[in-house]
């Protein structure tokens, strides 16, 4: 039989079915190593829970992008939907506002999902949204679960230079990167060009040919920066404010040298009001006027620690968080002090209690509304490789905020990426050993205990790659993940890690870090290590 | 269950779950492990370290599981839905590598007017292997969606379902799939049918 056209193909492809299901057994060898990995795993796993149901807890706010196909539906269904969605924006931020939504530390796990919705975050202001991204680590919020993986890019190259975007910051209708074009030029810290783009378009608005330390504050429409530059042996730092749109310089006033840390976060100027306050590494603080620069005050840090390994110095102290009236400030000398915020007096009361080893740690501070998280990265030492630096164990501390009494203290895996920590709950990226798959941990922030002892994600697709970026979205228990393999997921937390999307961002293989995904009206903004952001809108 | 029972005959029992006794893959494991080698090894064109891997990964998987089926008899069906989810990410992987990393020339284009399908001797072991040869050659989205519809024996809405695409898009892309998979049978086989 030689038909040239083909007979019902359906037809014809179905004698395959059930073909290819025989059993074959494998090798020896591996049935065995399997069989122990087997019982290895069964062993080590913890005690059986009763399925969590999670049906219910999904936010029904989506956006929604109705393919073509969808346009005669009936009108009815989208008002409604918008109606439904409207109303629950209206609910969560009245729960943001005037219910203040109530924890405890015995709070149920399901909790800890509620709480990525963080509404206190989408209902806040402009300005103290740009605080919280800073004192928090890189956490957006938006509601969409999923996105095509259909994108175009905003070239950041220019003269075919390749230009290294380090963190993407989202703002209005806003994007500011920092990057360089070349690595190493500062030993292992990185001094960043800072650039702004409009998002929707990608068109380069303004760009700074000076060197600030990566991390910015965005606030008022001003962006914030540390510029930093040397003259002989000397390095000199001013904080330097921008307007945002246009690039304009609003004020430039020296400071100290301010702390970059092994890794930058929770470092950097923090604008809270019409007040911005910047550390040097000393924990010398300045309070400068947001809009003048003016100066109202200076609090003299402690005496410098300087860890040193692969001959680099690194800075201690610097890391800063709000709260309230106070501002918190870690010290050159690894202690933390708690400061007025209107004239940068000592509050007393407030004193580390023995039981954490601060002595010689690098500590960033995050900050959760109930308490303070403190970062200690342990102690640089030098790599094998007569470049890297590597870290002794890591510690997560919650501190009493009023007092300094230690609520817990939880050892950390060997990090793989950067932590995100928000009121309920702390997601940790970090691997076992050195060529294990990286693992997503969830501690419960209250108790710093882990969750389902250990609840801990083996995401298949990350066998290759060294580190992580993350994002916490929120509305959804969803979190957005960006490998140095350039694979983008899009992951539910519960109960399990699931990815929901996945696409790959980068243009060629490589394995360097790339940053944290942002969140903008309601798309997935990425950089590639091309230079270039690539946007992802998000869909059903 | 009958050791006859096909993967797609196992799936339409594949709906019991709940708590489940984690001590129980002693039970299951040798019964389980030449099913989900087989099912694999004639997937992944013959590679045996990929399935390898994949079965691996299946049952690592099923025993770190916090939910699972309560019923000893829905245990298989479990595990080869866990399976199908493991192959599919392994041909996303694939489409991933070729999409970023490949030849910019788009395999999918090939359209050629091939023969039909012929009847095919199943038993036949050359047979059987130019399947799983050609099946190989395919770009993986369309080797993943003749997979489940065919070879699985899932519905159109399933393989659109476990192929993250809409029912619409699994229907060209197998539209595409059989063109391309008679193509490269007809090419590596010579047969006519």
């Amino acid at each position: 039989m030689t038909p040239t056209q083909p007979r019902d193909d359906d037809r014809d492809f179905a004698q395959l079915t059930g073909a290819f299901d025989r059993p074959i057994a494998p090798s020896p060898s591996f049935a065995e190593r399997l069989r122990s990995q087997v019982h290895a795993a069964e062993r080590s796993r913890p005690a059986m829970t009763p399925p969590t149901p999670i049906t219910a807890q999904r936010a029904p706010v989506r956006i929604t992008h109705a393919p073509a196909s969808r346009k005669r539906r009936w009108k009815g269904a989208h008002l409604l939907e918008v109606a439904a969605a409207v109303l629950l924006v209206a609910a969560m931020a009245f729960g943001a506002f005037f219910l203040n939504v109530r924890r405890s530390d015995d709070a149920p796990e399901t909790s800890r999902l509620a709480a990525l919705a963080s509404p206190e975050a989408s209902a806040m202001p402009a300005s103290d949204a740009a605080t919280l991204s800073r004192m928090n680590g890189p956490a957006w919020y938006f509601p969409a679960p999923a996105f095509d993986a259909t994108s175009y890019t905003l070239s950041t190259l220019v003269d075919d230079q390749r230009y290294t975007i380090r963190s993407i910051q989202a703002y209005g209708d806003y994007l500011v990167q920092t990057g360089d074009f070349s690595e190493g030029d500062y030993g292992d810290t990185h001094h960043s060009l800072l650039w702004v783009t409009d998002a929707s378009t990608g068109d380069v608005l303004w760009d700074t040919s000076e060197h600030f330390i990566p991390n910015i504050a965005i606030a008022n429409d001003t962006v914030y920066g540390v510029q930093v530059s040397t003259m002989g042996d000397r390095v000199i730092a001013k904080l330097v404010a921008m307007s945002l749109p246009t690039g304009k310089r609003l004020f430039s006033e020296p400071v100290l040298l301010v702390a970059e840390g092994p890794d930058g976060e929770g470092l950097g100027p923090v604008v809270v009001g019409d007040t911005v306050y910047v550390a040097d590494t000393m924990g010398t603080t300045y309070a400068l006027d947001a809009t003048t620069g003016e100066q109202r005050w200076v609090s003299e840090g402690e005496k410098r620690v300087t860890p040193m390994a692969n001959g680099l110095t690194y800075t201690a102290g610097g890391s800063m968080v709000a709260d309230g009236d106070a501002l918190f400030v870690v010290t050159g000398d690894n202690t933390i002090r708690k400061l007025q915020r209107s004239d940068g007096s000592t509050i007393e009361g407030f004193e580390i209690a023995s039981g954490v080893d601060f002595e010689t740690s690098l500590i960033t501070l995050y900050h959760t509304g109930d308490a303070l998280i403190a970062r200690a990265q342990g102690d640089p030492t030098s790599g094998s490789d007569g470049g890297a630096v590597q870290m002794t164990p890591e510690t997560l501390v919650s501190l009493d905020p009023a007092t300094g009494e230690i609520n817990w203290s939880r050892p950390l895996p060997e990090i793989a990426g950067n932590i995100i920590v928000m009121d309920d709950l702390s997601i940790v990226p970090g691997r076992p050993a050195e060529t294990d798959p990286i693992e997503l941990q969830l501690l419960n922030t209250f108790v710093g205990s882990w969750f389902s002892g250990g609840n801990v994600a083996h995401i298949s697709d990350l066998s290759t790659a060294r580190t992580v970026a993350i994002s916490a979205t929120g509305s959804h228990e969803t979190l957005l993940m960006l490998d140095s393999d350039g694979l983008l997921q899009v992951l539910d937390l519960s109960p399990h890690f699931v990815t929901v999307q996945s696409t790959n961002v980068r243009s060629t293989p490589g394995e360097g870090a790339l940053p944290p995904p942002v969140v903008l009206n309601g798309k997935v903004y990425v950089a590639n290590e091309a230079g270039r952001i690539i946007v992802l809108t998000p869909n059903e | 269950m009958s050791a006859a029972m096909s993967v797609s005959e196992i799936d339409a029992d594949q709906e019991t779950t709940g708590s489940r006794d984690p001590t129980d893959a002693a039970a299951w494991f040798d019964d389980a492990l030449p099913r989900l080698f087989g099912y694999f090894i004639s997937r992944v064109g013959g590679r045996v370290a990929v399935a390898e891997d994949l079965t691996q990964e299946t049952m690592l998987a099923a025993v770190r599981s916090e939910t699972g089926p309560d019923d000893a008899d829905a245990i298989l069906p479990w595990l080869f839905g866990i399976a199908r989810h493991k192959l599919m990410d392994h041909y996303r992987r694939l489409d991933r590598e070729r999409r970023h990393f490949g030849p910019p020339s788009d395999p999918e284009d090939i359209l050629a007017s091939a023969p039909a399908l012929p009847d095919l001797d199943l038993d036949a072991l050359h047979v059987r292997d130019a399947i799983i040869a050609t099946l190989d050659k395919l770009p993986p989205r369309q080797r993943g969606a003749l997979v489940l519809r065919y070879i699985d024996g899932c519905d159109v809405p399933a393989t659109a379902a476990l192929l993250d695409t809409t029912i619409h898009a699994a229907e060209s892309l197998l539209a595409r799939a059989r063109v391309s998979f008679r193509d490269h049978y007809h090419a590596l086989t010579g047969e006519d049918a």
